[in-house]
């Protein structure tokens, strides 16, 4: 008999309920956390589908303001042979001046093309025209000279932004898109440059996967020019020089541009093989004397991805690129100008944020002693990262907004909320890259001072490279972040109902400077009464979270990928 | 050397088993797997009372997996399954029902690193007592005391009883662990390695409670000093790559082995 | 050779500095809300002066002057025995020595009365005083016992003072004691005109502050259990298969937008509160109708926000402790739960304690959320189920409307900020500190 066995023990039936209750209780608590998730995906996804008696569509019935007033269908109303296939749709204005009242009905035939118009003018002596023909899915305006407002009454006819049955289908989603291909309407010279283009991109990403033979034959012919090609790849930019950036043109560019980089390369690397007596069918060989094979693929690869949505397809969300909000008709709004204005915002941001942040953290990492001063950074940029967003929105506020003072005076533009959002973003990036630069390790410094490299030189060549994933991704997750901040814009000054593009620059050159974005404008659609604005804000909502996710995605992507070649 | 080679030159676990006196815990043919490798071939070992029993051989030769086997601790990894037996007395150890919580109580562990909670001295001692026992508050002082003076560390701490555990130096926080093992009394002891992070002086106090503590608990120490092993045991496992080559009370060991294998690793041809 | 060299002289110049701009920044922020926050106050204190407090004496005979006497009382006895313990085997044995059963029907006394009275502290120091009273009888027969109690006794001072200046009721006014003592937040009074200051204005921020607290405290009361159950599940218990799908959505839910939150508290979470109060309505707990916009549910809505931050910090802290301390334990004959709840836990405990903080931090300086789901209207009430105003959300109101720069609303935001400012960075700095020393113990 030990001494031990002396003391009272422990009912062990107590020990093993404890146990079972306490695990049961620590997994219910994270069940709870999956199921906060599942309701607030349900709850948000719930009010984008239309339902049933509430969801209609009301006719376009309003006020002419004094100068003009776009109007646009979304469906025909006749069909190829110019017969009616719904009622025909008949607006009468009306309006009162020191002459008297007047009435005029006009009709308005809406037929399948689109980018047909015909615009209505009204003056006192009444309205140009009393028919009219426009296309599909085509705005068209109604200029008024006159010094009092008209009333826009529709008496029939299917509404604007309807479907045909002239009300939205009950149980569609909000956010409707149409997949097309680019031809659907006619083939242009741009959307056939477009496809070659992509056909272009997609034909070199082939030739690396699978080298053939005959196609390596026919390119090592122009093996010698390779670097011809590699200045030749930059002309595709002219491009946004003679003509205005649209996704379309844009994606040509970087389509072209990578292309033509990877053909450059590859002719470098069949130069290089020839030039060595090396036979050209040797899979392996190929691929290891092509420079920077796997980077140019990822790139070749995401861009041939992403560029399949807007080239060959053409993915038409009106909800995100088309609409404005439509101050009478909730369900007939959109977000374009919150999706451009949080663009502009997050490019100037990032433009303004990423090159000061990268140099503070290789400061901080590769140069700087541990002096007070730079002890005083570390801990300031520490502790700036979980000041709350709002008091960054007031330094906004005094510092770039308001003029006077420290003010710049840039008035609440997009100008300054970038700059707002760009210093909000630092802390953040320095954060994460000072983490990726902590990630290299010491023998390689170690062993490129070996080699007599000078500070700079190690930086630059050794330990930049090896830690760009990093801060590449901490970028790019900093931006995911900021992109759904809204209160520091409310302080700067966002709108909530902007009515047309914003002007990136207007601060600097006088312009309109009215801008909003997407989460300020999800706040103001919840703000408004009415389940339709809730509707749109959820389906705002969903548009930000599908914007953050897919960020947050390409972060992922980028770590594993470059996790598993610095492993492999 | 390629693989086959290796598996032809080492001869299979030994059979020739004997001990004096009465064995705690017998083991008997076991095959032990981490996922598809295996780290153990058909050991078996018999660990006599009141004796220490060392485990030798080189790294990665399954010493501390054999150790871990014999309380069950190896069933925290995952992907870790076995074969065979373990019985001590009466109970099975390995059997699929058994009770872990009683199997650990009466098997107590020491680890490589010393590893006190972050605890006062005193809390690191009663910890285990008050898991298992409701004493009273009289009767855990005593069994703190009896057992910070039987890990021979009393005179040291009793002073700075409510000190945290790990303020202590590495030598006084290995003997604390040992202290907090034997407050519940264990019928066994086992040992990982228990001097390796310590410096010599701090590993010749340990070396010296372990012959102390032979008096009234069976020890199993996994060491890889073979003078350890000749200053400390009664009887010497060799193990060689999951097989127990030669086991022999600790005398004939170092100085008259039957294997040609345990020879050349005594002498240090190899290892 | 030469060109490099100057060249790398002028990258470190240009790394310099771009290092130093976080100063800048720091500056800019702390400049811009400093200086606008001393016109505020240079603007109340023209009119106001700048500091000011009168005393009005209610008098030990109320309950607060009661319970103060009561904490003070025990507080002296215990000095007392303390420090001079020979005093104590003076006492007639008689009259110390009380039996269990003696001691038990006088808390249940004490416990009656605390229902009965209605006062918290008058109840507590009842408690304290019978146990004040055991307390000298133990030191009358054990002199070790001395020793002890020294948290209790700082404890009843501090009680004892707390209810001393609650029977006096001080009255602060001025523009420093307004702004921070008193509880009335109507920055636009109903003056002739609104841009400038006038006597029906008035800026106790208090009536913020304690939204806030409301909504920051009750968050935690949510985020923390669940939060750090769940972060203990991931580290002790989940299967990694399950670890890799909890771990995601815990990231995804961390990467959703406030404003989208604060959206789901407003059509989802709003309601359901609101069933809840029109329940306590009818049952006669609260005194008016609830609102669809109140505390509870930005409380609710914020502790969903923080949760994720509090259960991957958490789990972090918990995967930093040595697995040898939890073998430890397990070679003990620790069940699972025994191991986690006394060692895991207290090993890493101040890393939990760090993500509460920067959690909480977090919760005070949240906005878009808070703006959607407490409301606009800036009380300082006790009925949760009322429309509020966090600080934040007064400067997002404040703010959407027009705002003319250098008018007294204006300068009320900058005040409200630097508050929120001091108030999130100093638990930053303190959340920050605690997590580099956990860092460096493991």
């Amino acid at each position: 008999m030990k001494e031990i066995d002396k003391l009272p023990v422990r009912n062990r039936k107590g020990r093993e309920f404890i146990e079972k209750v306490g695990s049961g209780g620590l997994a219910l608590t994270s069940i709870i956390g999956l199921v906060f998730l599942l309701i607030l995906v349900y709850q948000i996804a719930k009010p984008t589908i239309i339902d049933g008696e509430e969801g209609e569509i009301v006719a376009a019935t309003e006020f002419l303001p004094i100068s003009d007033y776009i109007l646009k269908w979304d469906n025909p109303s006749v069909d190829e042979d110019g017969n009616l296939i719904s009622e025909p749709i008949i607006l009468q204005l009306a309006w009162d001046d020191e002459n008297g009242s007047y009435e005029h009905e006009i009709e308005i035939t809406v037929i399948p093309q689109r980018n047909v118009k015909e615009n209505i003018q009204l003056n006192e002596n009444g309205v140009d025209t009393n028919e009219v023909t426009v296309g599909k899915k085509t705005k068209f305006y109604i200029y008024s000279t006159l010094s009092t407002p008209v009333s826009v009454h529709q008496i029939s006819g299917p509404t604007p932004a309807a479907n045909e049955t002239g009300y939205p289908q009950v149980n569609t989603f909000v956010i409707q898109s149409d997949v097309s291909t680019v031809f659907s309407n006619g083939i242009s010279i741009e959307e056939a440059i477009a496809v070659m283009s992509w056909s272009f991109l997609m034909v070199m990403i082939l030739v690396y996967v699978f080298p053939n033979e005959k196609i390596i034959q026919s390119i090592s012919s122009t093996s010698k020019n390779h670097q011809i090609i590699r200045w030749l790849s930059l002309a595709p930019f002219l491009f946004f020089i003679l003509n205005e950036i649209t996704v379309i043109r844009f994606f040509i560019v970087l389509n072209c541009f990578i292309g033509l980089r990877m053909l450059a390369n590859l002719s470098e690397g069949i130069f290089r093989l020839s030039n060595q007596m090396m036979p050209l069918n040797d899979k392996i060989l190929l691929k290891h004397s092509i420079v920077n094979r796997d980077g140019l693929m990822l790139w070749a690869r995401l861009f041939f991805l992403v560029s399949t949505f807007f080239i060959p397809l053409s993915v038409h969300i009106p909800f995100l690129t088309e609409r404005y909000q439509d101050i009478f008709q909730p369900y007939s709004s959109g977000i374009r100008s919150a999706f451009y204005g949080t663009f502009w915002v997050m490019g100037i941001a990032m433009f303004m944020a990423i090159p000061i942040s990268i140099g503070a953290a290789i400061y901080l990492e590769e140069y700087a002693k541990p002096t007070r001063l730079t002890k005083l950074i570390q801990a300031l940029i520490t502790n700036l990262a979980g000041v709350p967003s709002i008091v960054f929105g007031l330094f906004g506020l005094a510092i770039f907004v308001r003029e006077g003072g420290f003010g710049l005076g840039f008035g609440p533009s997009i100008f300054a909320a970038g700059l707002t959002m760009g210093v909000m973003a630092m802390p953040i990036i320095v954060l994460a890259a000072q983490e990726a630069l902590r990630s290299v390790p010491r023998s390689i410094r170690e062993s490129a001072y070996g080699i007599g490299c000078t500070r700079w030189q190690v930086t630059k060549d050794h330990v930049l490279p090896s830690a760009m994933p990093g801060m590449m991704t901490g970028t790019i997750l900093a931006m995911s972040r900021i992109v759904g901040e809204a209160a520091p814009l409310l302080v700067v000054g966002a709108f909530g109902a902007v009515l047309f593009d914003p002007e990136p620059f207007a601060a600097l050159t006088d312009g309109n400077i009215n801008f909003t974005v997407i989460p300020i404008q999800i706040y103001a659609w919840t703000a408004e009464p009415g389940h339709e604005w809730h509707a749109m804000a959820a389906a705002a909502s969903i548009a930000l979270i599908a914007v953050m996710i897919s960020m947050n995605s390409i972060a992922i992507i980028l770590r594993e990928y470059y996790r598993r070649r610095l492993n492999s | 050397m390629t693989e086959e080679n290796t598996e032809n030159d080492i001869p299979p676990s030994t059979r020739k088993l004997d001990i004096d006196g009465e064995a705690e815990i017998h083991i008997d043919g076991l095959d032990l797997w981490y996922g598809t490798k295996q780290a153990l071939y058909d050991v078996s070992l018999p660990i006599a009372k009141n004796c220490v029993t060392s485990l030798i051989g080189p790294s990665g030769c399954g010493k501390s997996t054999l150790l871990r086997t014999i309380n069950r601790m190896n069933d925290l990894i995952p992907i870790c399954r076995y074969e065979g037996e373990i019985v001590q007395g009466e109970t099975e150890i390995t059997a699929k029902d058994a009770d872990l919580v009683s199997i650990r109580k009466n098997i107590g562990m020491v680890f490589q690193r010393p590893n006190p909670f972050p605890k006062s001295i005193y809390d690191n001692v009663a910890y285990g007592v008050k898991l298992h026992h409701k004493p009273s508050r009289e009767q855990l002082d005593s069994i703190v005391e009896k057992s910070l003076k039987r890990a021979a560390i009393w005179s040291e701490v009793s002073d700075r009883l409510h000190d945290l555990g790990t303020s202590l130096s590495g030598g006084q926080q290995q003997r604390l662990c040992i202290a907090r093992s034997i407050a519940i009394e264990p019928d066994v002891i086992l040992m990982d390695e228990p001097c390796s992070a310590l410096d010599p002086i701090a590993t010749a106090a340990i070396e010296e409670l372990i012959l102390e503590l032979k008096k009234d608990f069976t020890v199993v120490i996994v060491t890889h000093s073979m003078s350890q092993a000749a200053r400390v045991s009664d009887y010497t496992g060799f193990m060689y790559l999951g097989r127990m080559v030669e086991f022999n009370k600790t005398e004939k060991i170092f100085s008259d082995p039957d294997q040609e294998l345990t020879k050349r690793y005594i002498t240090g041809r190899f290892g | 050779m030469v060109p490099k060299i100057q060249f790398e002289d002028k990258a470190h110049i240009f790394l310099f500095v771009s290092g130093l701009s976080v100063i800048f920044i720091t500056i800019g922020i702390i400049e811009t809300l400093l200086g606008e926050s001393v016109e505020f106050f240079q603007e109340v204190a023209v009119s106001r002066g700048w500091f000011g407090f009168d005393i009005e004496f209610k008098g030990l005979v109320s309950q607060y002057g009661m319970a103060s006497g009561v904490f003070l009382l025990c507080y002296a006895s215990m000095v007392l025995v303390r420090k001079t313990p020979h005093l104590s085997t003076k006492i007639p044995q008689a009259m110390v020595l009380l039996s269990p059963k003696a001691v038990f029907a006088l808390y249940f006394v004490a416990f009656t009365l605390f229902i009965y009275f209605d006062n918290v502290l008058l109840g507590i120091s009842m408690f304290c005083l019978i146990f004040t009273w055991k307390f000298i009888a133990d030191v009358s027969f054990d002199d070790d016992f001395v020793q002890q109690k020294i948290g209790l006794q700082k404890t009843l001072f501090a009680l004892g003072i707390a209810s001393f200046s609650l029977a006096i009721t001080t009255n602060y006014s001025g523009a420093l004691g307004e702004f921070f003592f008193q509880s009335q937040w109507t920055p636009t009074g109903s003056c002739a005109d609104r841009r400038s200051l006038c006597d029906n204005m008035s800026f106790g921020i208090n009536s913020l502050l304690f939204t806030t607290i409301q909504v920051a405290f009750g968050a935690l009361l949510i985020a923390v259990p669940i939060g750090v159950g769940c972060a203990i599940f991931l580290s002790e218990y989940a299967q990694p298969r399950l670890v890799a799908v909890v771990k995601p959505t815990l990231e995804i839910l961390a990467g959703i937008p406030s404003v989208v939150y604060g959206f789901f508290a407003f059509i989802y979470i709003g309601p359901i509160v609101v069933e809840f109060g029109e329940y306590a309505f009818t049952q006669g707990w609260i005194d008016e109708p609830p609102n669809i916009l109140n505390p509870i549910n930005g409380a609710i809505v914020v502790g969903i926000m923080i949760l994720p931050l509090i259960a991957s910090m958490s789990e972090d802290a918990l995967r930093a402790v040595p697995n040898e301390l939890r073998e430890g334990s397990l070679a003990l004959g620790a069940t699972k739960i025994e191991t986690t709840v006394f060692v895991m836990i207290q090993a890493a405990l101040s890393g939990i304690i760090a993500s509460i903080i920067l959690a909480l931090s977090r919760a005070v300086g949240e906005t878009m959320a808070v703006t959607l789901a407490v409301g606009t209207v800036a009380v300082f009430t006790t009925n949760m189920f009322l429309p509020a105003q966090t600080m934040t959300a007064y400067i997002a109101q404040k703010v959407s409307g027009d705002l003319s720069y250098g008018d007294i609303g204006y300068l009320t935001i900058f005040a409200a900020g630097l508050y929120l400012f001091i108030i999130t960075l100093s638990l930053n700095l303190l959340g920050n500190k605690i997590l580099t020393n956990f860092r460096e113990e493991y």
